[in-house]
């Protein structure tokens, strides 16, 4: 991965790196990335699933937020930038050993690569507004976690950490569009899994 | 960034395709004024939508307010500041 990559740019092209104080350095992480801690360790848990990788995640995630400072800009979105280093790291870092390969369900997979019009496939569902208030989180999180990690990332991001479509395009490294559509299905699948989940009941 | 405009519903007793293609972005606040207009209007007269509508609008709350948040390690923070701390004496160096 080079520097570069942690800019967040659409078009990639090259920004001009900044230049901190050692004083400025440390008030940057105090200020502006350290707290944002708790959500950098949800984030990495929801896509490890694991503890241990999760907190091993977040420390790379801030080593490497350090190594390559100069390509944040101060003034833009210091959440969505760390953001961006977590998810690569994950995908280069992680998701190669973690104990568990990605759990692949096949049926999502076929869905991402058989339809190529993303809003035209509504799944139908019997689930219902009231059993849905009912259900608890644990239910909620063991569906979500059970989605390949691609769909599940779009939920976590917009959902649980409230960032924009353009953010997470940025994040992501994907079309705005694609993100709208991988979204789309992603919640569409989680509702399918949900109704499943409550017909085992 | 606001999705492309779409066409107004036609199919009302159908269930609106249009409407239902952009209902989660509307829900997630991404839809353009012109869109919110459609898919507002279509709310007030096709029960389909406004059924798809509550369900989607009831699983964004779900999965916001009812997934609890893992508990971050108590020594997290400071592991990081440790590290930091070395990577900035090598740096410095």
């Amino acid at each position: 991965m080079t520097e570069i990559s942690y800019a967040l740019t659409n078009n990639m092209e090259e920004l001009t790196p900044q230049v901190y104080t050692d004083i400025e350095l440390a008030q940057l992480f105090n200020k502006e990335f350290l707290p944002l801690l708790d959500s950098a360790y949800n984030f990495a848990f929801r896509l490890t699933l694991d503890e241990d990788d999760a907190k091993d995640l977040v420390q790379d995630t801030y080593l490497k937020a350090y190594r390559f400072i100069h390509s944040f800009q101060k003034g833009t979105n210091a959440k969505a930038w760390l953001f961006r280093i977590l998810k690569n790291s994950f995908i280069n870092d992680y998701r190669k050993r973690i104990k568990e390969p990605a759990k692949v369900d096949y049926q999502d997979v076929e869905t991402i690569y058989n339809s190529e019009d993303a809003e035209a496939d509504n799944i139908t569902t019997d689930l219902r507004v009231e059993v849905l208030q009912d259900m608890i989180g644990d239910e909620v999180a063991n569906a979500l976690n059970s989605l390949a990690v691609d769909f599940r990332t779009v939920i976590i991001l917009c959902d649980i950490e409230g960032f924009t479509y353009e953010e997470m395009a940025k994040i992501l490294d994907i079309p705005i569009g694609t993100v709208r559509s991988r979204l789309h299905r992603a919640r569409n699948i989680l509702k399918e899994k949900l109704e499943n989940y409550v017909k085992r009941r | 960034m606001p999705i492309e405009q779409s066409k107004p519903c036609k199919q009302p007793a159908q269930g609106c395709s249009e409407c239902l293609k952009i209902l989660q972005a509307y829900i997630d606040g991404e839809t353009t004024p012109e869109q919110n207009i459609m898919v507002q209007h279509c709310l007030e007269i096709c029960g389909v939508c406004k059924e798809c509508y509550e369900l989607d609008k009831t699983l964004i709350e779900t999965i916001r307010y009812k997934i609890d948040k893992p508990h971050v390690p108590m020594d997290l923070a400071q592991c990081i500041q440790d590290r930091l701390k070395i990577a900035y004496q090598s740096y410095t160096l």
